[in-house]
């Protein structure tokens, strides 16, 4: 196991296409995978597990699965494919059953991953009997003080399955007080590093301050940080905007340190650069405060008077 | 030829708020019945009409546009609305045969045996006008001209607050003004920029000279003079730009394949291709004789050609069959042969379906005694449409089913090398059909050749969007197949989302390089199909 992953704020099922039978073995799945769970689903083989899935669903006969039919179970799926809760384990797939292709997948994935596999397979891996759906339950508070890169490592699959992530926190500078390139921008870097297609903009909201940063005294200085700190890398496609805005109203307030994508919400206990010694972060599971955050600050509907407003956009790669 | 860029409404039909909408090489607009969408076709409608000279007899329809579009909220006497747009002008712009070339001249200083690459090629260019109605009547209550890097002229007529700045630029022509800069004393100088004040009297504008200048503003002769002199600037300033919106980018393909259109019949799938013949001074046929002039070709004309894509794709067809182009650069051009290939190879690949064009000469052939038989690209021409199917049949496009008399129009609009502007060109199409189209439009989307070239599509259909979503993933395999693959970049999709007030906002919804959605679709992706994510 890799040692920059202190721990998971998510978890990955991947089942056989021929693993679900029964409709109990399907309940035991359908309400909890998704983002919002923190389970994403493998999409293992790429694209072709949804055509073997419902293949073997058209010799079941679910005539009595309550409301599931094929059609609905189908839009489930795109469903989660919307919610970018589809995932790649990044393994190739040869003609042999789907649990030996599973174990030849490299063990970092697979620590993820709850596998269930069709029943009685020879290779081991459990079936729908043995399976506990709490297996896929993941903590949704981690306590630790994070350097930039474990952060990022723990977050790394909400990061790289979202379109936009926003970073909500009136201590998010680009610069210490006194000019030195700040732990916050450094965990932004670690994104960067990520190099996700998917990946589009990166939407940063602080607190204007420009008496304790200097960096924020003039539009010219922000742009000219922004390129100092990240012109080594290749920025998401519609690039990283930084905001720097008036705090006012409960709504607005800076101070709850939020890490928002298209479909996650993260509340931290301490601002990114840490000033205190201890750090938590927290997967918000509640649907209408996520929606609300994402509305807000995904979608920019906030209504904060901003100061300045600049965009990063570099499409060269290093 | 410049590029539009973008289109700036305000107070327009449904959208309350200043909105910028920018306009890639494909547009695609969503959002609920009643929202607005068509908006922008009709604002691009205006700005045509406004720019235009064809109001300079009767301006009584374009009025009426100004009532109808102008967003009316509660006081119905104070009718305000904003409009404009953005272009730019690309990097190599050949301007010494620019029809408004001597506008050029006026406004840049000795454009032509100066650099004005500098302060004009690779440049944005933006006109915004706000129109207003008073009790007089509309008018421009401001104008404002700009470029990226500058403003140009900035002109308001509000009740109290009169006046015309021009920007102080090295390439405007300001020779005059600067000479005599110190007898000025009515046109101040500050800011960089100079301004002096417009009187205005009311009524109507007219098509050459948006703002009055003969109001006589006070003072003695020379500040008169000098007044004059700078509002002429100003004209020729908003001029030329008229001139590049009328001709460069408002041309004879702008026109609208509208949701309402039916299956063309088969006098619509006839036009005439303009061309003319020459006749020299001893009376022998040699020139002169301009087809728009014959009353017969008149009248024919107007019972034809009521779809005008048809008719641009007719002429196009029948231009380049008669000019003097070899097979081979016929073969690029040809507008029907782009259609035949999406036809075969996307859309009704089983029933072989082919565009056919029967070019006539229009013109009795005593007429025509003399004219050299090698110029018949000059000669006016009937052009008649019709398909043939895989058995060579020749059948009318009525009596094929109307999914593709339906499909026809649209295709025609894709084919033109310009602007092409279509609504619902799933209208009556299968989903698969739907899908299929989507692949046609990225087709010829990627194959257009001007600079100036982009599509505006207003759509209800997941199918085409999910479609052209998959052909920006791949767009990076057909680089070395088309002319330019269509990138994430490139496309623009706008959403129209009715908000509380009654009003709409517009949403731009971005794509990544994976062809995905970045931005969440307003109240979640619509109801898509299975196959569009899952098929091979």
């Amino acid at each position: 196991m890799n040692d920059l992953v202190i721990t998971s704020m998510n978890k990955i099922l991947a089942i056989s296409p021929k693993s679900v039978e029964k409709y109990t073995d399907w309940l035991k799945i359908a309400s909890r995978i998704g983002q919002a769970s923190g389970v994403f689903f493998a999409d293992y083989p790429k694209k072709k597990w949804i055509i073997d899935f419902n293949s073997k669903l058209s010799t079941l006969g679910i005539e009595n699965w309550d409301n599931w039919n094929q059609k609905k179970i189908q839009e489930f799926f795109i469903s989660l494919k919307n919610q970018n809760s589809l995932i790649s384990l990044e393994s190739p797939y040869l003609d042999k059953s789907w649990e030996s292709n599973y174990l030849e997948i490299n063990s970092e994935r697979k620590n993820k991953c709850i596998a269930i596999g069709s029943r009685n397979n020879p290779e081991g891996i459990q079936d729908f009997d043995k399976f506990d759906p709490m297996d896929i339950y993941v903590e949704d508070t981690v306590e630790k003080k994070f350097k930039p890169i474990e952060l990022v490592n723990l977050l790394k699959d909400y990061f790289l399955h979202t379109g936009k992530i926003a970073i909500v926190d009136r201590n998010c500078y680009l610069t210490t007080p006194n000019g030195q390139i700040s732990d916050f921008a450094k965990f932004i870097q670690e994104i960067l590093k990520l190099n996700s297609d998917r990946l589009g903009q990166i939407i940063i909201y602080v607190k204007h301050d420009p008496e304790k940063y200097d960096f924020l005294k003039s539009i010219d200085s922000l742009n000219q940080t922004l390129r100092d700190i990240f012109s080594g890398f290749k920025s998401p496609c519609w690039g990283i905007k930084y905001i720097s805005c008036i705090e006012a109203g409960a709504e607005m307030d800076l101070h709850r340190r939020m890490i928002v994508t298209n479909h996650s919400l993260f509340l931290l206990s301490d601002s990114i650069p840490g000033f205190n010694k201890s750090q938590s972060i927290t997967r918000v599971q509640s649907q209408s405060a996520r929606e609300k955050a994402i509305s807000l600050w995904i979608d920019e509907k906030v209504e904060i008077e901003k100061v300045f407003e600049s965009s990063f956009l570099n499409m060269i790669k290093n | 030829m410049p590029k539009l860029v973008s289109i700036e409404l305000e107070n327009f039909q449904t959208l309350r708020k200043h909105v910028v909408i920018p306009i890639s090489e494909l547009t695609l607009l969503f959002g609920p019945n009643g929202a607005g969408k068509s908006a922008v076709f009709d604002a691009l409608t205006l700005i045509k009409k406004i720019s235009s000279n064809q109001w300079q007899e009767d301006s009584s329809e374009l009025l009426n546009l100004f009532k109808r579009w102008a967003r009316k909220d509660n006081n119905v006497d104070d009718l305000n609305f904003g409009i404009g747009l953005s272009f730019q002008i690309p990097s190599k712009w050949g301007l010494d045969n620019h029809p408004d070339m001597f506008r050029l001249n006026k406004v840049w200083m000795s454009s032509l045996d100066n650099d004005y690459s500098n302060s004009l090629l690779n440049r944005t260019f933006r006109i915004y006008l706000k129109i207003n109605r008073s009790i007089y009547d509309w008018s421009f209550r401001s104008i404002e001209i700009s470029s990226d890097i500058e403003k140009i002229l900035e002109l308001k007529n509000d009740d109290d607050d009169n006046y015309l700045r021009i920007y102080d630029l090295d390439w405007l022509d300001f020779n005059n003004l600067r000479k005599n800069k110190a007898n000025f004393k009515i046109i101040k100088y500050e800011n960089g920029y100079y301004e002096c004040p417009i009187q205005w009297d009311g009524g109507t504008p007219r098509t050459n000279q948006w703002f009055r200048t003969d109001s006589f503003p006070k003072g003695d002769f020379s500040e008169r003079e000098s007044i004059e002199e700078m509002e002429l600037i100003g004209q020729d300033t908003i001029h030329f730009i008229r001139g590049i919106l009328n001709s460069e980018i408002f041309n004879e393909t702008w026109h609208l394949v509208d949701g309402s259109r039916t299956v063309p019949t088969p006098l619509q799938t006839i036009a005439i291709a303009p061309g003319k013949i020459y006749r020299n001074p001893d009376g022998e046929i040699f020139g002169g004789h301009i087809i728009e002039e014959s009353t017969l070709l008149i009248n024919l004309r107007q019972s034809l050609n009521t779809q005008a894509n048809w008719n641009h794709l007719c002429k196009e067809y029948a231009y380049h069959k008669s000019s003097s182009l070899s097979s081979q650069e016929f073969d690029l051009l040809d507008p029907i042969q782009k259609i035949n290939e999406i036809l075969r190879d996307d859309l009704f690949e089983g029933n072989g379906y082919q565009l056919t064009g029967d070019v006539k000469c229009l013109l009795d052939f005593d007429e025509v005694e003399g004219v050299p038989d090698y110029y018949p690209s000059q000669y006016p021409k009937l052009v008649r449409l019709y398909l043939k199917d895989k058995l060579q049949n020749s059948v009318e496009i009525e009596d094929v089913g109307s999914g593709i008399g339906y499909v026809l129009p649209v295709l025609a609009s894709l084919a033109n090398e310009g602007a092409s502007l279509i609504q619902q060109p799933e209208l009556h199409l299968h989903p698969k059909l739907q899908s299929a189209l989507g692949s046609a439009i990225v087709k010829f989307i990627e194959n257009k050749t001007y600079f100036s070239a982009f599509t505006i599509i207003e759509t209800h259909s997941e199918h085409i969007l999910l479609k052209i979503m998959r052909h920006v993933r791949s767009a990076q395999t057909r680089e070395k197949e088309v002319i330019s693959p269509l990138t994430f970049d490139k496309v623009s999709i706008l959403y129209f989302e009715p908000v509380a007030d009654g009003s709409t906002e517009i949403r731009r919804l971005r794509l990544n390089p994976l062809g995905e959605l970045i931005d969440r679709w307003p109240g979640g992706f619509f109801n898509e199909r299975f196959s569009d994510y899952f098929d091979e």
